[in-house]
């Protein structure tokens, strides 16, 4: 009776383990198909200089390139408004008092 | 437009910084022509960068980020290797010009590069999904920006001019140590930051555009160092001038 608990208890992890395998290969399997196919819908890289090589993968995010030419045009005006601000008085523009 | 254009007037620019340096009459109006070149550039630029351009196979239209982001960071770099230079030779030769050309270049490479790791950081949110990340270049950047900020304030905590001046000079020698790590962190460590591009691996368009912009930002910073140095040395020479009762001729 002993013998016989402790072969249906092999075979039922055997019947597991087989089961996890396949399900591993069929996620395997699936993860493969799908990295093909993203590759496929990529555009093929350009040959010649200057041809538009596709949107991206990457969609939009013009928000993002705005915010930078944002960022830079304020960077710009406000220090240069600083610099205008400390201006020595009474000097001509450039020469620092050398020339 | 030839491909060759930033090329050409980037030769004149650098031919125009040659010419301010060595031939003092130079200097009374090359910051109008710097000023006048950036103007126009700058005025061009967002059609060749937002539109001209190709945009890139993996990053799409967030790519155009770099034609304003790479720039400003070489500007920053370019602006602490004139401060470490300026450094060195006040320590070899005492002088209120080096001294004042070193306090410029540090200020203005501080703005240049918090403008250009703050567009990194823009420009990481939708590429790594995050702002910020304390990988290798992204943290030299920090330290770069933090040092040279105490640079600045040592300047400013320091009220003998010759003691703030050499004090502040071996100080630029020891915080530029960080910038060759900077520059090499993501060759030399496995930094989620991409390696450098080079002419060979990028599109045409896209290099043109990106000359152009460091053209445009060079012009810019040539603007930015000459005023602040005006700045500087006019504040100098208000502290280093004997008082009005000790000047010659005075009496």
């Amino acid at each position: 009776m002993a013998l016989w608990l402790l072969q249906l208890a092999g075979d039922v992890a055997q019947v597991a383990a087989d089961a996890g395998v396949q399900a591993a290969q069929a996620a395997a399997d699936a993860g493969t198909t799908a990295a093909q196919d993203a590759a496929q819908a990529l555009p093929p890289p350009s040959s010649t200089p200057g041809q538009m090589v596709g949107r991206g993968r990457l969609v939009g995010g013009w928000e993002y390139v705005w915010a930078s030419y944002i960022v830079t045009w304020t960077g710009i005006v406000l220090y240069a408004l600083s610099l205008w601000v400390r201006r020595p008085k009474g000097e001509a523009p450039g020469t620092g008092g050398r020339s | 437009m030839p491909l060759i254009t930033p090329l050409l007037i980037l030769v004149g620019v650098v031919g125009l910084l040659l010419a301010h340096a060595f031939v003092p009459s130079v200097r009374r109006w090359s910051w109008k022509a710097f000023l006048g070149i950036a103007v126009v550039m700058f005025l061009v630029q967002p059609y060749l960068a937002l539109s001209w351009a190709p945009p890139e196979r993996e990053m799409g239209e967030v790519q155009r980020i770099m034609y304003m982001h790479v720039p400003q960071v070489w500007m920053a770099l370019l602006a602490l290797t004139l401060n470490f230079c300026c450094s060195v030779a006040f320590l070899l030769k005492k002088s209120w010009v080096t001294d004042a050309l070193a306090e410029a270049s540090a200020e203005v490479g501080v703005y240049f590069g918090a403008v250009g790791v703050t567009l990194g950081a823009i420009w990481a949110k939708p590429t790594w999904g995050v702002y910020w990340d304390w990988d290798p270049r992204l943290t030299t950047a920090a330290i770069m920006i933090v040092i040279y900020m105490g640079y600045l304030t040592l300047r400013r905590f320091v009220e003998d001019p010759e003691k703030r001046a050499t004090w502040s000079s071996v100080m630029g020698i020891i915080s530029y140590v960080d910038l060759p790590v900077l520059w090499f962190s993501v060759k030399w460590w496995n930094s989620l930051h991409q390696v450098q591009s080079s002419p060979k691996t990028v599109d045409p368009d896209m290099t043109m555009v990106l000359r152009w912009s460091a053209t445009m930002f060079l012009c810019l910073l040539s603007v930015f160092i000459i005023h602040r140095f005006r700045v500087a040395y006019a504040a100098r020479q208000a502290e280093v001038a004997p008082p009005e009762a000790l000047a010659p001729g005075a009496a």
